[in-house]
């Protein structure tokens, strides 16, 4: 049952030694721990909205499953409460258009085919080649060229809540990406090390289930990350079962198990993040699942899951309104300046231009 | 002989490899090398560090110019106002905000009103007409008028032109100077710029404050879209006079922030679209608890479309329940009707339930044209809203306070001024804190190019951060945001900048890894022929010398 992965990758690994200085700083405001609670006197949680980021970065037909991990978790999100514009979906690969897919258009995260995960509304924002280690990294650090279009970036704030998905093959201290490249644990903990310096997030949340995932968060340093992973240093992540009408796994474990934990859990649900740790047991998963809390600032234990998969948003009744006014509509009712064609003055000087074609970076 | 003389051209020859072994070895280590070391360089401006470091240590100092100004017939002896004068001075004087590095001013005068202004107070009818009186461009200045107390003016008037007129009780001075500060504290939102300088320097040193949770951080543009959703064209048909009700009551309150912030205005109707959620059944009319409005948004949120520009948008919603569902109300946690029957989401905007009346009586009549509906009531409801959200709203700390309104969704001057006061100390420390953390990250992480482009915006962020503190240390308002704006535009766009990523891809460990097989292959020989030479050198010297 086991999948291919790499186990040992020809990488130089160079002793990292720069970024002992920051690491004080998860301490510092633990302190602030008390405010959390008064948070609750007039809102329910300590962010307003919720984004999330899911990655898969493998392609080829062999790596269906990945697709389908992503997939599935989207599907998931979704579900629980977070807009298309707040996702940031990254498929490096097209499995429902691919040749060898004998259900085109579709993608199946299980062998009974009952949920298909590409359905009607799927929204990819980044597909195919794009999907690099320097878009990855572009987008959570916000660097995007001037003409990227809204719905491929990440507009967080420091109000927040980030769901990093990730799924690919990867080793110790990296993940590929589309064969070609990979992004080191290192890489990943500056660029949210940098989201946290300029107040792009509250909370994050990363998720990773690859190879040897643990490795990927233990370089982490910035406040506030709460990390979860589906093996250990030296484990490999197996997949859960093949569709024999396609011929390849179409699933891997330990999402399988957290999409199974997360069918069970409703928009309104007190799930918390410490049953969501439980997920996928040895026994079950055959990888050990690894989790890191101590960069996060609150208990596991009170943390919803819906902070981080869902979109629970904080409301506020209005309760007194100001008094305007009352200005009546004119008889002529002539506000809206509408002209037709030939009314209108036209301002025929203005001089159009189309935007870039392929957006171009300023070095 | 000839064997000398083979045995002399043989280490001739040697002698040549040698030299040519050591010229070659010289000129890779002393072109070679630098020429590598130059050009893989990471190309870096020098950038103000030193400056940026002390930016966060220099105070933010605020002025603010009060003028009180006596106006009542009651005579005093001719030391009552140097006497209030001193007291209020002392009052007032600089203050330290709990030990941050934010401090006020008051540049406080008092003077008699002069004949003119007192007629004109006299002739005042009602309270309205008071607005009128002394009227100030100066959005910085403050008067306080002391007047006689009378039936128009039986506690203290709040104008909207900067001008609070205090009903004299007879206190002595020093009662009267502690209530001026009071009102003075309360108008211009003293508190308020704290918290905003709180909130900006992130949430290391925040308390939550609902205020600053609330609403949107300053953001140059603002996308504002207002949504009508019509869930049952076939059975009720509704419109709504958008444009009147955007020109008549919106467009004030965005006319007051002209120049300091854009606001883009749309708007669209949908059909077929209710409002998520199951709301609950009552006797007689549906409703929705408070647990319940999270979830009336979600499901909307996605049929609202998207933006097309980066600005942070504000969404309102006006929704019209279905007819199997109406009356439809939101509850309090006290099952208590919400009287304007709306809600808002943080950073997100508005949702208010318009039930349409005498719906219920003659259902089975067709309707004869579309209802249209009422945009004043609307309008109340979303200008309450946005002035939350953007945090214009003014909480009064002083309860039996008397402020005239301006008819419209006008801002006030002192709300304006409020507002400019402190988005000014919010942008301050944004612009601050981004120059900081990018000069922590470049040294953290030595992969990062700087451009010449870059080291232009953050030098003129640096710039601009020290203009917009000297303005406001001298009391222009208006100027000190104009260029605390300018300097978080420069900071944003240097930091966020794409040529900042062109390396960093590129971890330090994967150099060797491109390095070593280039430079092991030619290397090697070199050095090993550079070291033959030397000891070759060495011996012939020692054979010499023997």
């Amino acid at each position: 049952m086991a999948t291919p992965c790499i186990n040992k990758f020809s990488r130089l690994t160079a002793v990292v030694f720069i970024f002992s200085i920051s690491c004080f700083q998860g301490f510092v405001y633990s302190n602030s721990a008390t405010n959390v609670d008064s948070v609750e006197d007039f809102f329910k949680s300590g962010h307003t909205n919720n984004w999330a980021v899911l990655v898969d970065t493998s392609r080829f037909w062999f790596n269906y499953r990945h697709v389908a991990n992503v997939l599935s978790v989207y599907r998931s999100v979704k579900r629980l409460g977070i807009p298309d514009s707040q996702i940031i979906l990254m498929v490096a690969d097209d499995m429902a258009c691919n040749p060898r897919n004998p259900r085109p258009a579709t993608v199946f995260n299980n062998a009974n085919q009952n949920i298909n995960v590409y359905g009607d509304d799927v929204e990819v924002d980044y597909r195919g080649y794009e999907v690099t280690v320097e878009n990855f990294i572009r987008v959570l650090t916000g660097r995007l060229p001037p003409s990227t279009p809204r719905s491929k970036r990440l507009l967080s704030d420091e109000r927040s809540n980030i769901l990093v998905y990730m799924t690919g093959h990867g080793g110790d201290g990296f993940l590929k990406f589309q064969d070609a490249e990979e992004v080191s644990s290192v890489e990943l903990a500056d660029a949210f090390e940098q989201m946290w310096q300029k107040q792009r997030y509250h909370e994050l949340f990363f998720m990773i289930d690859t190879c040897q995932a643990e490795s990927m968060f233990q370089k982490f340093y910035s406040p506030n990350l709460l990390a979860v992973a589906s093996s250990r240093v030296g484990e490999d992540s197996l997949s859960h079962h093949v569709d024999p009408a396609l011929g390849v796994y179409v699933i891997d474990r330990y999402t399988y198990y957290a999409l199974e934990f997360l069918e069970t859990v409703k928009p309104g649900s007190k799930k918390t993040m410490a049953q969501f740790f439980k997920v996928c047991p040895k026994h079950h998963c055959i990888s050990t699942v690894s989790t890191r809390t101590d960069l996060f600032k609150r208990n596991v234990t009170d943390t919803l899951l819906t902070d981080f998969f869902g979109g629970v948003r904080n409301v506020e009744l209005l309760t007194e309104t100001v008094s305007l006014d009352k200005i009546d509509l004119p008889p002529n009712n002539d506000l809206t300046n509408s002209c037709s064609k030939d009314s209108c003055a036209t301002n025929e000087n203005t001089k159009f231009t189309f935007p870039d074609q392929i957006p171009k970076v300023l070095i | 002989m000839e064997t000398i003389t083979k045995k002399e051209t043989n280490e001739n020859e040697i002698r040549t490899h040698h030299i040519a072994a050591l010229g070659i070895g010289i000129l890779c280590v002393v072109i070679g090398i630098p020429l590598w070391w130059k050009t893989t360089e990471v190309y870096r401006v020098s950038l103000p560090y030193s400056d940026i470091q002390h930016l966060s240590d220099t105070k933010i100092e605020y002025l603010i110019d009060v003028d009180v100004i006596w106006a009542t017939d009651v005579k005093k002896d001719s030391l009552f106002l140097p006497d209030l004068a001193l007291n209020l001075n002392r009052l007032l004087e600089v203050k330290q905000h709990q030990g941050s590095t934010l401090f006020s001013i008051f540049r406080v005068a008092v003077r008699e009103a002069e004949k003119s202004e007192l007629l004109a107070i006299k002739k005042s009818s009602n309270v309205a007409e008071l607005s009128g009186v002394l009227a100030s461009d100066n959005v910085n200045k403050y008067n306080i008028i002391i007047t006689q107390e009378s039936s128009i003016i039986s506690q203290p008037v709040v104008a909207s032109n900067n001008n609070v007129f205090l009903p004299y009780n007879n206190a002595d001075t020093s009662g009267l100077s502690a209530q001026i500060k009071h009102l003075l504290m309360d108008i211009i939102r003293e508190s308020a710029v704290f918290k905003s300088l709180e909130a900006a320097q992130g949430l290391r040193a925040q308390r939550p404050d609902k205020d600053t949770m609330r609403s949107f951080r300053f953001h140059p543009g603002f996308d504002i879209t207002f949504t009508l959703l019509v869930p049952e064209p076939d059975h009720v048909s509704v419109t709504w006079n958008i444009e009147h009700g955007l020109k008549a009551y919106l467009e004030p309150l965005l006319d007051s922030l002209k120049g300091y912030t854009k606001f883009s205005v749309a708007s669209q109707i949908l059909y077929f679209i209710s409002l998520g959620g199951k709301p609950k059944k009552g006797d007689n009319f549906y409703y929705y608890s408070e647990q319940d409005l999270p979830h009336v948004i979600n499901p909307l949120e996605s049929k609202l479309g998207s933006h097309a520009s980066n600005n942070p948008g504000l969404n309102y919603v006006v929704g019209v329940p279905l007819k199997s569902r109406s009356p439809l109300y939101i509850l309090n946690n006290k099952g208590e009707r919400v009287p304007s029957n709306s809600f808002i989401s943080p950073r997100w905007g508005g949702i208010l339930i318009y039930n349409i009346e005498g719906e219920g009586a003659n259902v089975s009549t067709p309707q004869t044209g579309p209802i249209s509906l009422d945009m004043h009531k609307i309008m109340e409801v979303f200008v309450t809203q946005t002035r939350l959200l953007l945090n214009i709203h003014h909480q009064w700390m002083t309860k039996e306070i008397e402020v005239l309104p301006t008819g419209s969704s006008r801002l006030h001057q002192w709300e304006i001024a409020g507002w400019l006061r402190c988005r000014c100390v919010e942008n301050l420390v944004t612009a601050t804190t981004t120059l900081q953390s990018l000069a922590q990250l470049l040294e953290e992480i030595k992969n990062i190019v700087i451009n010449d482009e870059i080291g232009k915006e953050v030098e003129s962020a640096v710039a601009s951060i020290k203009e917009s503190k000297l303005l406001l240390r001298n009391g222009k308002l208006e100027e000190a945001f104009l260029a605390s704006k300018a300097a978080v535009d420069a900071s944003e766009l240097a930091f966020f900048h794409p040529s900042l990523l062109e390396l960093l891809y590129f971890p330090e460990d994967q150099k060797f890894a491109i390095y070593i097989p280039l430079f092991l292959p030619i290397s090697l020989p070199v050095l090993t022929s550079m070291f033959n030479a030397i000891k070759w050198f060495r011996q012939r010297r020692k054979v010499k010398v023997e």
